[in-house]
Order: structure tokens, then sequence, then C-alpha cells
């Protein structure tokens, strides 16, 4: 499939899908009501009486809404950050956490919850670590003179080791009958605390920066031959990988601040994606975040749907991914960078 | 090296305890178990336990399981402030080392227990290696604590004591069952209890945190089946709702303070009405987490709330009363404010 056809299907795709979640919930609403309240809200006609019009409302726009589309953020997000490092460390088993971003931003969370009352205080100190690992992992790489791939990958060992460890230290702090609880949870990931602040708020550095990794992704197909090849055609590889890292950095920071710590989504869409479309960045990349984006709201409506009470998403991103995953790989004739 | 001196400290030990005179009690679950004659100390591997340790007598204590906050000691008697932190076996975080609770010297260890299990094995195998008797309590409902504090108070030589608390809780709870009785003539009050910073961890109707409801006559708005102990079962906002409880208790000021802001939770009678409760936790929860006798105040607070018709109590003065009763500490005007805020 050519480039433009392939992502207009996933587009299509996710818009059904981003609608069909808004229909689906504990609460019952009959479909009926469903498309009278939407009429009602497109025309801007008066809505038939017995019809409680707030109530949709704040059940469409204020609960359902935000999480439709945080799942959508934190899925396109996780997988763009995911794709962009595969390629630019030419290797296929990269996750967006290599640099110990999301060991830093878990850290940040719970130091968060441990030192501060309030919620914005909490989410600046997430976002802030989840930085500063990142910052960390490149200090160490660039004290050995050099943003050599794998003195990075070596740096964000060192650096997600460190956080891991700072962060058993904050749980062992915590009070073990209401902080340890509230951080434990978080940190298994869930899309059900997004709240509608955060998601509007998180949106637009979100969507910014997907846009410039893909206005990027060109370079990424030089930088994914390595090095040498791309210096000789004259691309200032550490500047643009450094750059990379930076965007990646920020919106993987961001979808912990949103949903807490969700795995497996950073690796493997990518991956299923390149299966699908092959390695040319300039499709996998947005094709990556469009699967990501249909898969985590695809996970999320099951979490919110099957059970009484809800499972963090985390648990079923694993769960549901692995099998997928190889599944996929059987099936797939087409190779890393055939 | 370190398994040798743990020895050369049970030896030490056991020559320290060897000349006392020592008598045998049957636990709450039926063990017979050696203690000591006369016990000074007692070490408690669990919140709930400590705190009715702490009720009888604060001088028992030998340490707790986790450090007080400021706030809390405030509440407490001075004898307890500098007490050290042992650490306890109770889900996560902190757990005890066994040489820390050799330096603080108990001179029996009780443990909470809930079922037979493979910890508890542990737990004993442990204590003995270490010199401990070990001496189980098991305490299902709130029906039991009065057995807990009576047994607390045969243990430890405090009987009148604990006979005095025990009669304080059995009281409240015939009261909580007559109100419960005059309230099932009109229409349940259904709770939803939120937890968490979001207000969306709740438990199941099936839970033992939560007894409190029930034995108010109130119904619990999350009706499903609890998974393990530990509880806080996430619940969308949806089922809230759906469940459009017509009280709700909240355990955290943050999420009080989301509840009375949003939206879509102004939509909930409870929230309409006004009638969204912070619970008081200082020093020791009133609700749960840890779930323990100071549910015996809890369950007044709570009728409190449902039936301000029905249950007119002065709050203010039963808060002062359980305070000196159990907690040993005087309270003024202010403080009561403060505890009955959250």
């Amino acid at each position: 499939m050519r480039r433009p056809a392939v992502v207009t299907l996933l587009t299509i795709l996710l818009a059904v899908g981003a609608v069909v979640s808004l229909t689906l919930g504990k609460y019952p609403v009959t479909l009926r009501d469903t498309l009278l309240f939407f009429t009602a809200k497109v025309t801007g006609c008066r809505a038939p009486a017995g019809l409680d019009m707030a109530l949709l409302e704040s059940l469409f726009f204020s609960i359902r809404l935000p999480r439709v589309v945080a799942a959508i953020l934190v899925g396109s997000s996780l997988s763009v950050a995911g794709a962009a490092f595969q390629a630019m460390f030419i290797n296929p088993l990269v996750s967006p956490s290599l640099l110990g971003v999301l060991a830093g931003a878990s850290f940040g969370a719970a130091l968060g919850m441990l030192l501060f009352e309030n919620w914005l205080a909490v989410q600046v100190s997430t976002f802030a670590f989840g930085f500063i690992s990142v910052l960390v992992a490149v200090g160490i790489a660039r004290m050995f003179r050099g943003g050599a791939v794998l003195l990075l990958i070596l740096g964000g060992v060192i650096s997600g080791a460190l956080f891991t460890s700072l962060l058993s230290v904050v749980k062992y702090c915590a009070d073990p009958y209401d902080k340890l609880p509230a951080i434990v949870y978080w940190l298994m990931g869930g899309l059900s605390y997004a709240d509608a602040g955060t998601v509007w708020f998180a949106a637009v550095p979100m969507v910014i920066s997907m846009m410039l990794i893909i206005s990027m992704s060109g370079y990424l197909n030089v930088l994914s031959m390595g090095d040498e090849e791309a210096r000789s055609l004259g691309i200032p590889v550490e500047r643009i990988r450094l750059v990379m890292i930076f965007l990646a950095s920020l919106v993987s920071s961001l979808t912990v601040v949103i949903a807490g710590m969700i795995g497996w989504v950073g690796l493997i869409i990518p991956h299923i994606t390149r299966m699908l479309v092959g390695p040319d960045n300039r499709v996998l990349i947005p094709s990556s975040i469009l699967i990501g984006a249909i898969y985590l709201l695809l996970v999320d409506n099951l979490c919110r749907l099957l059970f009484e009470t809800e499972i963090p998403i985390g648990i079923v991103t694993s769960l549901v991914g692995i099998p997928f995953f190889v599944f996929v790989m059987r099936r797939a004739r087409r190779g890393w960078g055939s | 090296m370190t398994k040798a001196m743990l020895w050369m400290a049970c030896l030490s030990l056991l020559l320290m305890v060897m000349p006392v005179e020592a008598r045998q009690i049957v636990d709450m679950t039926g063990r017979k178990v050696e203690v000591p004659d006369r016990i000074r100390k007692v070490y408690a591997t669990s919140p709930p336990a400590t705190q009715m340790i702490y009720a009888v007598d604060p001088g028992l204590l030998s340490g707790w399981n986790a450090p007080l906050k400021d706030r809390e000691k405030r509440y407490l008697s001075p004898l307890v402030h500098d007490l050290p932190v042992l650490g306890g076996y109770f889900g996560q975080g902190r757990v005890a080392n066994i040489e820390t609770i050799i330096k603080a010297g108990p001179d029996v260890v009780i443990m909470w227990v809930r079922r037979d299990s493979a910890l508890n094995r542990r737990m004993e195998a442990d204590m003995k290696k270490a010199g401990f008797p070990l001496v189980f309590m098991a305490i299902d409902g709130m029906a039991d604590y009065g057995k807990g504090f009576r047994f607390l108070g045969k243990l430890l030589d405090r009987e009148e004591r604990a006979e005095k608390l025990a009669d304080y809780g059995e009281r409240a709870l015939k009261e909580a069952a007559a109100v419960a009785r005059s309230a099932s003539t009109r229409k349940t009050v259904s709770v939803y209890y939120a937890q968490g910073l979001d207000g969306l961890f709740t438990e199941c109707h099936t839970s033992r945190r939560t007894e409190v409801i029930g034995l108010a006559g109130a119904g619990n708005v999350c009706l499903c089946r609890t998974r393990n102990d530990y509880g806080m079962e996430r619940v969308s906002m949806e089922e809230v709702l759906l469940a459009d409880p017509d009280v709700i208790f909240v355990q955290e000021r943050q999420a009080y303070d989301r509840i009375r802001r949003d939206r879509a939770w102004r939509r909930i009678g409870a929230v309409r009405d006004g009638r969204v409760f912070v619970i008081p936790k200082t020093p020791f929860n009133w609700f749960d987490r840890p779930a323990s006798h100071m549910r015996y105040i809890g369950i007044k607070w709570v009728m409190s709330c449902l039936y301000p018709d029905l249950y007119p109590i002065d709050m203010a003065r039963e808060t002062r009363l359980f305070y000196r009763l159990f907690l040993g500490v005087e309270l003024d005007d202010a403080q009561v404010r403060e505890i009955l805020a959250g």
C-alpha cells in the first residue's frame, strides 16, 4: 500500500473507533438517546422533552471524551517515541523507556505524591523527573565524549536503574495506609485518572511534538543506516539525535503525567506497524501513531467495560499485546529493513 | 556472620528469659503459648493490633509499625512519641527487621491473623528463633473487638481497663443496631466510599472494610466480590453516576475538593445535598486503612452523617469522651473541630 492510502485508512479507523468509544460505557444510554443528543448538539435545536441533556452532556463530554482523547494521545505518543527510538538506535527491541524516561517520571510521580498535597505539583514533578532522567542518561554518555549509540544506551540503563531504585526508596518511606497504595496504583497505569484539564493541557505539546517527529521522519531513515553513512551524507547526526530524544522524552513524560506507567505499547506497536507497512519511517511514523492510538483505545474500552471494577490498563496492554505480537510475527513476511 | 550474631543474640536473650516465671495461655486461634508471667513490653506486627495495645496501656508498647507524624503525636500520650519504628508485616514497605525487634526486646510478639497461612508459619519460626513467644489475635469483624480487648486485658494483666474499652465498644454496637432497626422502616440510605486522590477507588459491599456501613443500616452502592484483603477497587465515574448514592464518605481531602468542584460529580444526589463527608483520621483513621477499633467512634460519626434526625448526637462531646478513654488525651475545642473536619 502506498503511504497516503495506509494513513487515510488508519485515520478513518481511528475516527470510527473514537466515536464508537464515546457511546460505550457502564452508564446505559440508548442509541436513540445518543443520536437525539448529538443531533440536538450539532443542529442547535431544542432537545425533545424527557431527554436529560445535562446528564448526557457530562457523560459524553466530561467523563468519556477526556478518557477517549487520553487513550489516543497516550497510545500514539508511546508508539511514536518507540518508533523513533527503534530507528535511531537501529534496534527493533528498543522501547521509549530506553533512556530512563519512564523510570524517571514514575519516580517523580511517587515523590510528588509523597511530598505534595496538590495534584498539579505531582504532575509537574512527574514531568520534570522524566526529563531529568533523560538528561542524566545523555550526560553520562557525554562524559565519555560522545553521542555514540552504545554509550547512550548504557547511560539509559544506568539512569533507569538509578531512578528505579530511588522509586523503591520513596515507596519505602511512604505511609503504608494512604500514600503507598495511591503510588502503587498510579504506577500500574490507567486512563481512569485522566481528567479533562490535564488532557487538554498535555494535548498541545504532545500533538506538536508528534508533528515535528513526523516532519523529521526522513532523517530517521538516514540515521537508521548508521552514523558513518549519515555523516557522509552531510547530516548533523548528533544534533538530530538530540532533538529526537528531546521530543520522544517530552511525549513519554507526558504519558506518565496523564496515565501513569503503561508498558509494552511503545515496544510492540512500532514493531507491528513495521511488519504491516515496511521500514520506511516516512510511512512508519504516522502509521505507528495511528495504530498506537487505535490499540490503546481498544484496550482501554476493554478495561472500562469488562469487569465490575477496573483493571489497570498496564496489565492488559501486556496480556493482550504479547499474544498479538506473536501472531503478527508469525504472519509477517516483511522483516526488519527488507 | 549475621547468623552467628543472631544466634548469639538469641542465646543471650534465652538466658535473660530463662529465669522469668512463665505461664501458659491460649491465644485467640486456640494455640497454647508460654508467655512470661509479667509482660512489660509488647510488639505487635500490624497497626490495628498496635493501636489496641496502645488503648489498653501506652506504656506497654515497645515500638511503632510506621513513623508517627507530628500531627499524630499531638493526639497521643507523650509516653509513645519517641518509641522506635520497628516496622511490621502488613503488605508492603517497612518490613520488620528481626534484629531491631530483638533490640527493642518485647516480652511477647502479637500478630493479627485472618486465616492460617504460610506467612504465619514463617513468622512463628522466625520469632521462635529469636526467642519471642508469638501470640495470635484473630479478629474478623467489629463484633470481635470486645473479645480482643478482653483477651489483651487478660494477657497483659489490665483486665479492668480492657473491660471498660470492650464495654464502650459493645454499647456503641448495640446503639448502632437500634438505630439501624429504626432506620429500616424507611428507604435504605445508599453510601459510596470514596478512596484515592480522585475518589474513584472504593470497596465492595462484601468487604470487611465497609462493615460499618452495613452495621449502621445503610447500603454500600458498590456491589461486587472482594478480590483480597487489600481492596482498593477501581470504579468509573459512570458507575458512581449510575449508583447515585445519597451519602459519600471520602478518605482524602484532595478527592473531597475534586468531588465538590467537578461537573460530573455535582450530578450525584449526595453532592447536590451537601452530604459528602471527609473521614476523620487523626491520629488513627475512624473508618478504614487501617480498619481498627477506632470504628467504635467511627460508627457513631457515620450514623450522625446518615441520620441527622434519627441520631442527634453531640459529636464534639462524644469525640472528647472517646479520646479521653481510648487515647488518653484531653482535647480542646479547636482540636475537636480539626479532627472532625478530617
